[in-house]
């Protein structure tokens, strides 16, 4: 049983990449741990067409967003809440400058249109390709970069990078960078 | 319609250049191309990662290696 052995280790390998995902879609730690599950469960009833030597985590993600379209989340009906997402991971990210720039981020990521968010996860999180991403989602090469770029662009705007932001939180940002042009009770924040 | 609307030739270019040469690029001049800048690009770039390896990170949790041992036992049990 060395193959299936192999199997098992590649599937047990693919889930930390599956629960990123699963949480793009989601939203939220539990349900993405349930999405991941039934994940697991079709594709192992369904390992006979997967193609060995192919990518397992692309054919996994194929399958996890069936499932996320096609029945989970009519039954969960509460998507994109992003409470909950993350919650109490916070502590453990090495690479944020703060808490508060992460927590921003996040929340501005779950305005995102879901085909948006869900390509920058592919390609900029993960690290996909757009054709191998393309291919999971069923639309054109095109179609994938356009959504990525266009979640870029939301991103910037939600987050006032670079453009002349409207939002209050982001203020600050502003004024760190052109203190005369904000009122100093914003400064002070 | 007021003369501040027509540039002079040669001044108000000069002055965009000294200031952009004497100061960071903190602030370039709107309106923007079109596109992204890539400092800008960089940085959501790497939030993206950020959150994508806070939950890659986690060890697996308990549930998913005890599912695939199941998985394969009720393999073992059919065949």
């Amino acid at each position: 049983m060395t193959e299936g052995a192999t199997l098992r280790a590649e599937l047990l390998a693919a889930v930390p990449r599956l629960r990123a995902f699963a949480m793009s879609l989601c939203g939220r730690v539990d349900q993405a741990d349930d999405l991941v599950q039934e994940t697991l469960v079709k594709a192992w009833s369904h390992l006979d067409s997967f193609q060995p030597g192919t990518n397992m985590a692309a054919w996994l993600y194929t399958i996890l967003r069936n499932e996320f379209y096609s029945s989970f989340r009519r039954r969960r009906r509460e998507v994109a809440d992003s409470d909950g997402f993350l919650a109490g991971r916070l502590a453990t990210l090495p690479t944020q400058d703060s808490h508060v720039e992460f927590q921003d981020f996040r929340a501005a990521l779950f305005r995102l249109g879901a085909d948006q968010r869900e390509a920058l996860m592919l390609i900029g999180a993960s690290g996909l390709s757009y054709e191998e991403a393309a291919k999971i989602c069923g639309c054109a090469v095109g179609t994938m970069k356009s959504r990525v770029n266009r979640g870029r662009m939301k991103l910037a705007e939600l987050l006032g990078l670079g453009t002349e932001t409207r939002f209050g939180p982001d203020a600050r940002w502003q004024a760190a960078l052109d203190p005369g042009r904000v009122p100093s009770a914003v400064e002070t924040r | 319609m007021g003369e501040h609307d027509i540039p002079k030739p040669g001044h108000t270019d000069k002055m965009i250049s000294e200031a952009t040469a004497n100061s960071q690029p903190i602030r370039p001049a709107p309106p923007r191309p079109p596109g992204m800048r890539p400092e800008i690009q960089a940085q959501i770039g790497q939030q993206l990662r950020a959150v994508y390896q806070a939950i890659v990170n986690e060890p697996v949790p308990e549930r998913f290696l005890r599912l695939i041992e199941e998985l394969e036992r009720k393999k073992a049990d059919r065949s």
